[in-house]
């Protein structure tokens, strides 16, 4: 038996092989809910250097914010001061809106929406590979991170969870090709689905000929996804082609967030976790 | 033995400098496989079921850390390894220029399967893309020249 192996060793290790690649290639193809154990692994053991490496770089980039590159700061700190006078003006008309939002809402018998809860993360690496989009966040399920949850940021949708380690986690940017949000055109209410282009663009397909949407049309989530809530920002819309003859004008959007730039993200909970 | 550590290792860290610094370094900038340079160094230097495992090894790790389908890169790979082992029937790979010369195309090669599992060929011209893999594979066999040039001298020659 041994020298039998032994003679066709080398045949058995590439059958092996090619077997193992087969069969994962076959599987990624069906959706499943857990991340399996061996990918687990892999990003369980790259997490720490990976951790530490951005830790590394983040502090040398904020020494370099802190302490050296100080130019404008002086124009800077003014325009703060002058958009902060700003909110805090349109802040007092906010609450008032937001209390007689609650009073209508209890004269109507609608349900409250629940505060959502969310943690914060830090990207600790980006795609491997240079062809697809996709980043490494150093919290995992023992934070309570499960697949298929949302990750935003304050200026809107950043992708969602497709794998799950122990302390760390792969998010699928929007602008990948993969990606598709349920989306709608805030000031028509058109509603499409918005999918990533491979680049740092999105293209919100199913927007009917007959719908109107124009260059600068905020794009929001529509809720009906069942991974993002409704409303979040998703970005503008930069470029629209019409139709003429089609079905669907051709629709560019630009995410509201510089998705290359990306540091820091809040990963939405699904409420009581 | 030498051989295979500093070959698994060298991947292993390539992928790790994919996965991080390259990428805060240069936000603007594609990633390039680098990895790959090793699974071709595998192939250069004989046929051993170890080049098979480690092919296989760094495809799936790199897969993990990427959003590409699982078992597209470790099928590259192996495929890569494949097609040097049938020209090492042919040519001596064990020279540095027939090492570079046949790790081009077989990086543009690996990158077009890449571009093409990633889908973007159905939003952007195939021409600027094909262009940008063929740079791409350029950039990266420049940069195996050192690493080549390292393990041929350094780490390859006594184990003869």
């Amino acid at each position: 038996m041994y020298s039998l192996f032994k003679k066709y060793q080398g045949f058995i290790v590439i059958s092996f092989c090619v077997g193992c690649a087969l069969i994962s290639y076959s599987s990624s193809l069906k959706a499943t809910s857990d991340t399996s154990l061996a990918t687990r692994t892999v990003l369980n053991v790259y997490e720490p250097p990976l951790r530490a490496f951005s830790f590394l770089l983040s502090e040398a980039r904020s020494c370099w914010d802190r302490y050296i590159s100080l130019v404008r700061v002086q124009e800077e700190n003014q325009e703060l001061r002058q958009s902060l006078a700003l909110l805090q003006e349109q802040t007092v008309g906010k609450a008032e809106l937001a209390l007689e939002n609650a009073r209508l809402r209890n004269l109507l018998l609608l349900k409250q929406q629940s505060p959502a809860e969310f943690i914060s993360a830090e990207i600790i690496g980006r795609d491997a590979v240079g062809w697809f989009n996709t980043v490494l966040i150093n919290k995992g399920s023992n934070d309570a991170i499960r697949k298929n949850q949302a990750v935003i940021t304050h200026q809107g949708v950043v992708g969602r969870c497709i794998e799950v380690a122990d302390s760390t986690s792969k998010v699928l940017l929007i602008t990948d090709i993969n990606s598709s949000v349920d989306a709608l055109v805030q000031r028509t209410r058109s509603r499409g689905v918005l999918q990533g282009k491979g680049s740092s663009l999105c293209e919100l397909t199913f927007i009917s000929s007959a719908d109107d949407v124009a260059q600068g049309d905020l794009v929001v989530t529509t809720g009906l996804c069942g991974v993002f809530p409704k409303g979040l920002a998703i970005g503008t819309v930069t470029t629209v082609e019409k139709a003429g003859l089609g079905l669907f004008h051709y629709v560019e959007v630009q995410p509201g967030i510089n998705l290359n730039k990306l540091e820091e993200v809040s990963i939405l909970l699904p409420h009581g976790s | 033995m030498k051989h295979a550590f500093f070959l698994l290792f060298t991947g292993l860290l390539l992928i790790l400098f994919q996965a991080l610094p390259w990428n805060f370094l240069f936000p603007e900038m594609a990633t390039l496989n680098l990895s790959f340079i090793i699974v071709a160094m595998a192939g250069f230097h004989g046929n051993s079921p170890g080049s098979w495992l480690l092919a296989y090894l760094l495809g799936y790790v790199l897969e993990s850390l990427s959003g590409s389908p699982r078992g597209l890169i470790s099928l590259t790979n192996l495929l890569a390894l494949v097609i040097i082992r049938a020209l090492a029937g042919f040519i001596l790979l064990e020279r540095m220029l027939s090492q570079v010369l046949t790790l081009f195309p077989l990086c543009a090669a690996a990158e077009m399967v890449l571009l093409a599992a990633s889908g973007v060929t159905a939003h952007h011209s195939l021409n600027a893309l094909m262009a940008g893999a063929l740079l791409h594979s350029g950039i990266i066999t420049l940069l195996s020249i050192p690493l080549l040039h390292y393990y041929n001298k350094t780490v390859r020659v006594p184990e003869r």
